[in-house]
């Protein structure tokens, strides 16, 4: 009975003294954390890495992780109480505003000690130990309590004080951080902004070129004449698939069913599509007399009727050029075939074998 | 200078208001105004714009680019019909591969009946509308042919007439073409280009990730090749350039190498091909970089300028690099040297730089803050086949690498330019782009702005897969916002997510999140606050789905499961409908053990003192029977509370104990 109750009341003065002396400490803690993070998030990186490749040494290194941090553990614990006990040189140098800091011998009285530096709480704890080990209690709770002042002006001496980080204490805490790993889920992040913003913008022209085309003088439009025209026209067209999709109004539908040759295109055109047409001048289509020039005579009713003829021609939209010269040869043949009869009603004059020019003149 | 005519027009203004008072001051005001400014009397010297030529789809363009996007009709595809709107994935797939079905019914009708579509009416004749020339044994077989069949890309009809041409009788011209364009297509008919909605929906992104061999050995194209006689450099190219593409990496080295040592220069795509290959015929990093450079210094000594397909190519292989430091200092080299040259990167060379520099389990990089930045300012053009794919990649690195929702959100607003909405590539790719950008919303948003993106995209621009939605859910639960949930399971119902268990679930536990009725919501008209009512309406559905399956003997998969009833008689007892709450009991006595997962304690508790509070002795009864049946430990005191507090009949008495009976006597036996 009597060791249980001991050491539950030690380790319960032990907890104090350690929540006491925490409780600035997480806050260094954490502001060092933030700041190495961000230095060794390569590190980090690298390391992980690694431990992939030693998948198979997984176990055997999980064991010696577990005693690694708890050597890490009792080492900075170790630490910890070391501290506690420095001296500190600083303190009379400076002249801040501090509370005087005086080494009250502990008195040897009974009752309770009024102690503004530390709570009540704590002296209750330290009068329980005390308590229990009878013979040397005054020397226990003396040497007890001093060393809960000691903490306590520490953590006076800290709050007051800039911040300086110890190198040293802080790695050890970082790598004995590393080696723990938290389970559970994360809280859920709902504000909008989130992480912490990577510090660098990649650029992407920040890199030194291999100057490879320093010296470089390319033939012009060399890449227009890649030699390969078929394989162009087909990539193209798979290019523009590409961008092809289910139209989404009816504008992009037209432009779909005009790239299709369905619609008419825009702008509105009357002779779209009539391109052989287009090569003929309209000229050609209304003077149509030229080509009586060769053969028919340049009076009479033969000229006269193929003088209707022709106007007749120019008036047509119908027909294209070559149909109107055909229609007009055709008459021609006809004629000359009917050659005889016309000279024996004297339709045309009758001479002999001469040119129809001269003929006509 | 743009000052100017403010400054006149105060001039002028100054002057008019002197004039009123002294008129003749007016009379020289005139003269006073400087030359040049829209008051002088001088003529001007009249300047007649150049024409511009307009293609003929300019105008059109110019017209569909005023019409926005309008997230709450549904796409243009489907029938302007309430009936006719789809809203389930499944659904908008079937109703547009309907239609392209009706589409290509009429084309095989044009195509087996050709005889009645030989009316030529329109002048000039319209091509697009007449039936397709079939093949037969009587077609004159001309080279001509074999021309327009190569540009109208019909492979199967071009390689049948290939066939039967007297190879002697091709022109040298015609057969590089040929080799070219089978080369290309490696031997494969193409979809009839005019079937938009298949090739939409057919996943483009298969097997375009890895390259996979697809090229036909010993084929056609290298058929033709071996037939000719003399072999040109041309031929070589196109041989090397479809291998390349079909996966065939060794076989254009080694045709690349015969090349080289016949003393051809390649030309500009073979490059490429090259570049492509890199990463296949050069296993080792280092191997495959000096294979790049060496390369490109043949490029600079035969003065061929590389292109941004060049770049591309790069880059794409640099990707395939396992080493991530090699790989990012290698690509970034590249682009500073192409800087120089003065090639500009396109939306493909973006989309490998993603690829290399966001890995999935590489560093964090944030690469893709610059990229948006230069797309903001300036969008590139289309010019590689890999454009299309940058928008799905980087929505994708938005949610999983960088988790950014500032950064998703400048990359949505860039995809909803209209010029810009075409380069989303395809359905797959599309549904990628917009999962990734709701499940990053549900992860960091508030569910206000969560809620608002949601209803904009959901469901016309995007239907949410059952994942997305469930996260949808969860991520408005976590806030306890259960005034969205009645919205969302509208949305479930309408999405064909009403039946399925872990939505139903989900929905639930969100219904069952809140705390309980609220006095500023609005009610409606029978003055039912909207999530009792959403309660109601989800066991009402789920009760007529069972009973419809049972009815019709169909094998289902849902069932009622014990939180999905938990959290509905939570929600019923802190709306105080005692009705529905009681229902809910009768449901668990009666289903009992067929309940998938355990009836919540708590709940079970709560609904107990409830019954007690009301003195419903029977409905405490079937709680308590509930519990000592699944052995919770709490229904011996609950028992107990039932026989000080209840005033029980005779029976009831009697099931008590029969009920106390069992577990006494089981508790005696184990």
């Amino acid at each position: 009975m009597f060791p249980t109750s001991m050491a539950t009341s030690i380790r319960n003065t032990k907890m104090l003294l350690r929540r006491a002396f925490s409780i600035k400490r997480n806050e260094i803690l954490a502001r060092n954390l933030c700041f190495t993070r961000t230095l060794n998030a390569n590190e980090d990186q690298d390391k992980s890495k690694k431990v992939v490749e030693e998948k198979k040494n997984k176990a055997e290194l999980k064991e010696a992780k577990q005693k690694e941090a708890k050597a890490k553990l009792n080492m900075l614990l170790e630490s910890m109480s070391k501290t506690t006990q420095k001296a500190y040189p600083s303190e009379s140098k400076l002249s801040l505003a501090t509370p005087k800091i005086r080494a009250k011998p502990a008195k040897p009285v009974k009752q309770p000690v009024f102690n503004t530096k530390i709570e009540p709480e704590m002296l209750q704890a330290v009068e329980d130990v005390s308590n229990m080990l009878s013979k040397e209690n005054e020397a226990l709770k003396n040497s007890l309590i001093a060393k809960l002042e000691d903490v306590a002006d520490e953590s006076e001496r800290a709050r007051l004080e800039p911040f300086k980080p110890n190198k040293q204490k802080t790695e050890d805490l970082n790598s004995l951080l590393n080696t723990l790993k938290v389970d559970g889920k994360k809280p859920k992040n709902k504000s909008p902004a989130p992480k912490l913003a990577p510090v660098k913008i990649e650029d992407m022209y920040g890199a030194q070129p291999s100057g490879i085309f320093s010296k470089a003088h390319f033939i012009e439009e060399s890449s227009a004449v890649s030699g390969l025209a078929t394989w162009d026209m087909l990539y193209e067209k798979e290019l523009e698939l590409a961008v092809t999709h289910p139209p989404a109004n009816g504008f992009q539908q037209m432009i779909q069913w005009t790239k299709q040759g369905k619609v008419w295109q825009f702008p509105i055109d009357n002779e779209q599509g009539l391109d052989e047409e287009a090569q003929i001048g309209f000229h050609e289509h209304v003077f149509l007399e030229p080509h009586l020039k060769p053969w028919c005579p340049r009076r009479g009713p033969v000229r006269h009727f193929m003088e209707l003829v022709v106007v007749g021609l120019s008036k047509n939209p119908y027909l294209t050029v070559e149909q109107k010269k055909e229609h007009i040869n055709w008459f021609r043949d006809f004629f000359e075939a009917k050659r005889s009869i016309l000279i024996d009603t004297g339709a045309i004059p009758d001479i002999t074998t001469k040119s129809s020019p001269s003929l006509s003149t | 200078m743009m000052s100017c005519p403010n400054l006149n027009a105060l001039v002028w203004q100054h002057l008019f208001r002197n004039a009123r008072r002294r008129p003749f001051v007016w009379k020289s005001g005139r003269s006073i105004v400087p030359n040049g400014n829209s008051f002088s009397t001088e003529t001007k010297e009249i300047v007649i714009p150049n024409y511009i030529p307009r293609g003929p789809t300019d105008i059109l363009e110019a017209l569909a680019s005023t019409v926005k996007r309008d997230p709450t009709a549904p796409h243009f595809k489907f029938h302007d019909d309430p009936y006719l709107i789809p809203a389930s994935n499944h659904a908008k797939r079937t109703y547009a591969l309907a239609q392209e079905a009706g589409r290509k019914a009429a084309n095989w009708i044009k195509h087996e009946h050709a005889e009645l579509f030989q009316h030529r009416n329109a002048e000039p004749f319209i091509q697009a509308f007449a039936p397709a020339e079939k093949l037969t044994e009587t077609t004159p077989i001309t080279e001509d042919l074999l021309k327009k069949y190569i540009h109208t890309a019909q492979v199967a009809n071009a390689i049948h007439v290939y066939g039967k041409l007297d190879s002697a009788a091709i022109s040298p011209e015609t057969r590089q073409s040929f080799l070219e364009f089978v080369a290309f297509y490696n031997e494969d008919d193409q979809l009839n280009q005019d079937f938009v909605e298949e090739r939409w929906f057919k996943s483009g992104m298969k097997g375009k990730d890895q390259i996979r061999q697809t090229w036909k050995n010993n084929g056609l194209a290298e058929a033709v090749f071996n037939s000719m006689e003399r072999k040109t450099p041309e031929a070589y190219c196109a041989l090397i350039c479809g291998m390349a593409k079909h996966g065939k990496a060794v076989g254009a080295w080694e045709y690349y190498n015969q090349m080289l040592a016949e003393g051809f220069a390649p030309n500009l795509t073979t490059y490429n091909s090259i570049f492509k290959i890199a990463g296949i015929v050069r296993e080792d990093a280092e191997h495959q970089i000096r294979l790049i450079d060496e390369t490109l210094r043949n490029m600079v000594h035969a003065g061929i300028k590389p292109n941004v397909r060049t770049l591309n190519s790069i880059l794409e292989s640099i990707s395939r690099i396992p080493i991530y430091r090699v790989a990012r200092e290698k690509s970034l080299q590249v682009l500073s040297d192409f800087k120089s040259i003065g090639v500009k990167p396109s939306l493909g060379s973006y989309y490998f730089l993603l690829k290399i520099f966001c890995r999935e389990k590489g560093p964090i990089n944030n690469i893709l803050v610059g990229i948006v930045n230069r797309l903001e300012y300036e969008m590139p053009p289309l010019q590689d086949l890999h454009d299309v794919a940058f928008f799905a990649e980087a929505m994708r690195v938005c949610n999983y690498h960088l988790e950014d929702v500032q950064l998703a959100k400048r990359l949505h607003d860039l995809l909803c330019i209209p010029q810009n909405q075409a380069l989303i590539g395809d359905s797959y790719k599309e549904s990628i782009y917009y999962r990734c950008f709701l499940l990053l919303l549900t992860r960091a948003e508030g569910p206000e702005a969560l809620m608002e993106m949601y209803r904009h995209l959901v469901p016309n621009i995007y239907t949410p897969e059952q994942s997305v939605f469930e996260a949808v859910v969860k991520s408005v639960a976590e806030c306890s916002a259960v005034h969205y949930v009645p919205e969302l399971w509208s949305d479930a119902v309408y999405m064909d997510m009403g039946e399925r268990e872990s939505i139903l679930e989900v929905l639930l536990e969100a219904l069952a999140s809140g705390s309980g009725p609220d006095s500023n919501t609005v009610s409606d008209k029978d003055d039912v606050d909207p999530v009792l009512a959403t309660a109601r309406a989800i066991t009402a559905h789920v009760d007529n789905f069972l009973k419809v399956a049972e009815e019709k003997n169909r094998p289902t998969p849902l069932r009622w499961t014990g939180s999905m009833l938990g959290n509905l008689a939570k929600l019923f007892l802190q709306y105080g409908d005692v009705a529905s709450a009681n229902a809910i009991i009768i449901k668990v006595h009666t289903l009992k053990n067929q309940l998938s997962s355990f009836f919540p304690v708590a709940t079970l508790n709560k609904l107990y003192e409830s019954c007690i509070e009301r003195q419903d002795s029977a409905m405490a009864l079937m709680a308590i029977d509930y519990a000592v049946e699944m052995g919770y430990d709490e229904s011996s005191s609950m028992a107990k509370q039932a026989r000080e507090q209840l005033k029980l009949d005779e029976r009831q008495q009697e099931k008590l104990n029969s009920i106390l009976g069992s577990t006494s006597t089981t508790s005696e036996e184990s």
